[in-house]
């Protein structure tokens, strides 16, 4: 993990320095003053060496500063630390719902192959994974707040509940924070917005989920043990969903750590779209405005998101899955 | 006796493509796949000829024309600066196209050799080139590509080569694990044990033993690598205005398209269209070449 970071920091910072376009340019604005150029360019140490430069800003990195935006000029630090809560709350509650509603329709379909829903449950699926997100999030948006108007249309949050029920930031998950306070407006508020940004970010890995959790329950009720049991004359509920479902889903457990990566990466589309105050929204702002410090700042920090997200995910496996436990290997 | 024996192998191998067409033939999701893509790669060829205003697609501007519903003229209605979208989405058939191809085609050329050497050979460039592989996977597919267009701005070309920086992992470790299993097959013992070179053994034996799930994999990923582009022109990096390209006029279409909803339908509906057909060829294909699955 350390490797990879390292790999990573280097590798965005490498780029970074070769960049088309002039940093310093960028900080200054159009027209500058040369005087002006040197200034901000000492001020940045672009006058240094790269490698000087490289440890200078992994040795702040470790300290936790990630430099000065070029686009807000400010702390980036801060600035992530604001919309990491956002993200994180985002991306948790779409996996949730992409669980709760794909494991069920997976383990449905398995158990009804060839019916009519198996068929629907396939077509969705193949089409769940061909749908691009950006436009299913803008299609939601005409569909729920233009055509409908049932749905607010972006944001985290009513810019009024700032006033009327203000939110104690606690954890800064909107939704943990008003349900800890007892805030209910605040957090209804908060869950008709995320409704929209986090079913269409949960869309792929929805229909992923119910592929990969149909096809391996299949695989299961053909096993030995299940014939067995049957031949035992154990329940057909029992059977299904006692034994067959515990290894059924294990590959769903095994693929948590991907899909979670997948939708952060997903954030950054979604975010843009719902204008959703995370640290997607961030990375395509930066990107946009050629803001090197703050796309190396997200990028990092989506890093180290991901390397643990795949740490827990495979703890997670060897925890349901004896087999990982005790031979270190699937 | 020599001539008889590879006769026999000869309607042997016949029989089986006959197998094999038979099988495609009765997949109806393949073939369903397989007519829109080669409706889509006709259109790509024959673009400028089926767009009805193909000029449109290449910056000419027509104000009087704005954002028209779909009618009669304009199929698809028009955009703000009255261009016709159905020449557009029509012309930005062969840009997707083209970059769907050459982003998997690069990374296949990267990863295939790359996982035969790993699988056949093992030992530390294995282990070395898992651990790059691993690296890789373990990060949104997109994250890379967007540093690197966002910090070498936006052109297709980049694009595409990031993207295929991040793709070729897939396939290399989808060969490996492959070449792990025929490997060990009696006749790639056989041919070891009678003095074939690595070279041809890994050619003649293993590649076109673990061919198969790798077909599966590129007509799957040709769609994913649509989608892919697409979302990067749509983050802005990518496809500059004013090219035809989907991802890129579902987001200049952005600011307005709350009233204007054919602005971006139609070009996502482009976009959805192509990955699903090549989704269901890729899945039909898995289908057919894969026994275990049919």
């Amino acid at each position: 993990m350390v490797i990879v970071l390292t790999v990573l920091t280097m590798v965005t910072f490498f780029f970074s320095t070769i960049a088309p376009s002039d940093p310093a340019a960028l900080w200054v604005g159009p027209r500058p003053k040369p005087q002006q150029l040197e200034r901000v360019r000492e001020m940045l140490g672009l006058d240094k060496p790269i490698h000087v430069r490289y440890l200078h800003y992994v040795k702040n990195m470790v300290h936790g500063d990630f430099g000065k935006s070029i686009r807000t000029k400010q702390p980036i630090t801060e600035e992530l630390r604001r919309y990491f809560p956002a993200t994180i709350e985002l991306v948790t509650f779409a996996m949730i719902f992409s669980l709760i509603i794909g494991i069920p329709i997976g383990v449905y379909t398995a158990f009804n192959r060839e019916s009519f829903w198996d068929h629907t449950g396939r077509i969705f699926s193949l089409s769940g994974v061909a749908v691009p997100i950006f436009w299913l999030g803008m299609m939601f948006q005409l569909l729920f707040c233009s055509f409908w108007d049932v749905l607010p249309l972006q944001g985290r949050i009513s810019s009024y509940m700032l006033y009327t029920n203000p939110i104690d930031s606690i954890t800064g998950f909107h939704l943990v924070d008003t349900a800890i306070t007892g805030n209910w407006i605040a957090f209804k508020s908060a869950f008709i917005h995320m409704l929209l940004p986090a079913v269409t970010l949960s869309f792929a890995s929805l229909a992923f989920i119910v592929r990969l959790t149909r096809s391996s329950m299949i695989e299961v009720i053909n096993e030995n043990y299940i014939r067995t049991a049957r031949a035992f004359g154990i329940g057909e509920n029992l059977i299904k969903y006692k034994y067959a479902i515990k290894n059924g889903l294990i590959p769903t457990i095994t693929i948590l750590g991907l899909s979670y990566t997948y939708e952060i990466g997903g954030s950054i589309l979604v975010e843009s779209i719902f204008d959703w105050p995370g640290l997607g929204r961030y990375m395509w702002l930066s990107v946009i405005n050629n803001d090197y410090p703050g796309i190396m700042g997200v990028t990092i920090v989506f890093a180290v998101i991901c390397c643990l997200v795949n740490l827990i995910a495979d703890l997670l496996c060897a925890l349901v899955d004896p087999r990982v436990r005790l031979t270190g290997s699937r | 006796m020599d001539n008889v024996t590879s006769e026999v192998s000869q309607t042997g191998r016949f029989e089986r493509v006959y197998y094999y067409l038979y099988l495609m033939r009765k997949n109806r999701l393949l073939m369903l796949g397989l007519c829109i893509g080669m409706i889509l790669f006709l259109t790509a060829l024959f673009a400028p000829w089926i767009a009805t205003h193909p000029e449109d697609a290449y910056g000419s501007l027509n104000m009087k024309e704005k954002l028209r519903p779909p009618g009669a003229d304009h199929f698809m209605g028009t955009d703000n600066y009255g261009r016709d979208i159905f020449s557009r989405v029509v012309i930005g058939t062969r840009k997707s196209l083209s970059i769907g191809i050459g982003i998997v085609l690069i990374a296949l050329i990267i990863g295939l050799p790359l996982g035969l050497i790993a699988g056949y050979y093992g030992g530390k460039i294995d282990e070395l080139l898992m651990r790059t592989c691993d690296g890789f996977l373990s990060f949104p597919q997109l994250l890379l590509p967007i540093v690197i267009g966002g910090v070498f701005g936006s052109s297709m070309k980049i694009n595409m080569i990031s993207l295929a920086i991040v793709w070729w992992p897939w396939y290399a470790r989808l060969v490996r694990s492959q070449v792990l299993l025929v490997r060990e097959q009696l006749y790639v013992m056989a041919a070891k044990s009678i003095g074939v070179k690595d070279r041809i053994i890994i050619v003649r034996h293993i590649l076109a033993n673990s061919i198969s799930p790798v077909l599966v994999q590129v007509s799957l990923d040709l769609g994913y690598a649509i989608l892919a582009s697409a979302s990067l022109s749509f983050i802005g990096i990518g496809a500059k205005p004013p090219a035809a390209e989907w991802g890129l006029m579902i987001s200049e279409a952005r600011p307005f398209f709350l009233n204007f909803w054919w602005t971006t339908t139609f070009p996502g509906l482009a976009i959805f269209v192509s990955v699903f057909a090549f989704n269901m060829l890729g899945d039909g294909l898995k289908e057919v070449l894969d026994p275990k699955v049919r």
